[in-house]
């Protein structure tokens, strides 16, 4: 990471440095949230706003942060970023925090963070610190609403609360089609995300290990 | 020229000697109390503001009151005039069914889940009464738990206290797509005209979706098995808490009928 090429930081998230496809980070939450697109989404933004926001005020202090207690120190930033957005949305707009509130503990123990923080917010400067953090947290975000789309198309024939799938063409309307009930449950999820490693590692070779 | 200024600063103050780091951590733990604090002071009164307008909102949604369409404006001021409107008593029950003497404003405050931590004796069990023309309907709250977390809602009956009006649940943390379907307008339509089974203990049976329904049963959420259950298990908990309020006002039901049964006849 010695070269801080400002678009090279941007870019890796998205592809040979992905959280979820190549560092394998986060997927408990990817497991947990992908359900529907609309948390998936919530998520991904609410991921991005923290981890940006951590790496950014973490490498301010990275002179400064005495190493017998830094992870704690880090641990202590993602917490208080996670509780004054959370405070902030509920006072503000409390829809969406009534829908946030199951992941803001999921926020907090997401690996990505921290990984983040060790990994790049520690060595670097403030500004490429923050790029660095908001383009893992899209990376994240993507990958959860790629999934989130086929559990949510799959599983209950619909799309961020739309009905995609005609209504005539089920069972139950004397149709031929019924929702997959097995793509809704967490393993399902493992398996989603397992396709998208492998095609991600067909497209870019530089990744399957020889 | 930044590692220069790096090795400066390091040779005047060693950052990872004891003294800094504890100096350090505690520095850091104030800073953080004090923001937290600040924050958490300064956001409350809206935070509290959102909490009332939602919990007139689910009362209302119990009596069918809530048209989302003209909530979409203004939604605060909206709930609060329709709640003025329709929900023209409140009164708080003890588990006899006796009616205590607490003002309007500390029943709209009270929480089923504070009350069911006290003794039997001392609850206070909230009762809301809403006015549509000559209909009465009686609110009540409900308090229970899913597989995650609590699970609460209101239930709205109809004048015989044995038709159920309406439902609202809510959860703390579900899982989104399975458990936490208990708050969708889907599920929650079916409790509607249901009716209370006298003689079985379970007021409500929400079984497996795919058999057939009677007027004591619904259809559960597929892959939200035990917050299924626990939507009926807290049914049952609540209904028979209320049980003394129930039965006060069936009783008194019936008079009133023998009553004007007595006059037709009479008449």
């Amino acid at each position: 990471m010695s070269s801080n090429n400002g678009l090279k930081v941007f870019t890796t998230p998205f592809n040979s440095g992905n959280p979820v496809t190549v560092l394998v980070l986060g997927i408990c939450s990817a497991l947990a949230v992908t359900v529907k697109l609309q948390p998936a989404f919530v998520m991904a933004i609410s991921v991005t706003i923290v981890t940006g926001f951590s790496n950014l005020i973490i490498s301010f202090l990275r002179n400064t942060i005495p190493n017998s207690i830094r992870i704690i120190v880090q641990l202590l930033v993602i917490a208080t970023l996670v509780i004054l957005v959370n405070e902030v949305l509920k006072a503000y707009v409390y829809d969406v925090s009534k829908q946030l509130s199951v992941y803001v503990g999921l926020i907090i123990t997401n690996c990505i963070l921290m990984g983040r923080l060790e990994a790049f917010a520690l060595a670097n400067k403030p500004i490429p610190s923050f790029v660095d953090g908001i383009a893992n947290g899209m990376g994240y975000g993507i990958i959860l609403i790629i999934v989130a789309f086929f559990r949510e198309l799959l599983g209950s024939g619909t799309l961020f609360g739309i009905t995609i799938i005609p209504e005539n063409w089920y069972v139950a309307n004397g149709g031929f089609y019924l929702n997959n009930g097995l793509i809704i449950l967490p393993p399902m999820a493992l398996i989603i995300v397992g396709c998208i490693i492998w095609v991600h590692r067909s497209i870019n070779k530089d990744l399957q290990e020889k | 020229m930044e590692n220069n200024s790096d090795i400066k600063k390091r040779k005047k103050i060693n950052i990872n000697g004891s003294a800094y780091t504890v100096i350090y951590s505690v520095v850091i733990v104030v800073v953080v109390a004090v923001l937290l604090t600040i924050a958490s002071t300064a956001l409350k009164p809206a935070q509290k503001l959102n909490q009332e307008i939602e919990k007139k909102e689910n009362i209302l949604k119990t009596v069918g009151k809530v048209d989302k369409e003209k909530a979409k404006d203004n939604k605060a001021r909206y709930i609060t005039e329709e709640y003025k409107k329709y929900i023209t008593e409140s009164f708080a029950v003890d588990i006899n069914g006796n009616i205590l003497d607490i003002t309007d404003s500390i029943v709209f405050t009270l929480e089923l889940k504070r009350e069911l931590a006290k003794p039997e004796a001392e609850r206070c069990l909230p009762v809301f009464i809403c006015k549509d023309g000559e209909k009465l309907r009686y609110v009540l709250q409900l308090h229970g738990k899913g597989l995650w977390g609590q699970i609460w809602g209101y239930i709205a009956f109809e004048n015989d206290m044995n038709t159920i009006a309406g439902v609202v649940f809510d959860h703390e943390s579900e899982t989104p797509g399975l458990g936490a379907e208990i708050t969708l307008d889907v599920f929650q339509k079916q409790f509607e005209g249901k009716q209370i089974d006298e003689e079985t203990s379970l007021p409500i049976i929400i079984q497996k979706p795919g058999g057939s329904l009677n007027s004591h049963t619904v259809d559960g959420i597929s892959g939200g098995t035990i917050t299924s259950r626990g939507v009926q298990q807290m049914f049952a908990d609540n209904l028979k808490l209320y049980k003394g309020f129930i039965d006060r006002m069936k009783s008194e039901n019936k008079n009133n009928s023998i009553e004007t049964n007595d006059k037709n006849q009479e008449l």
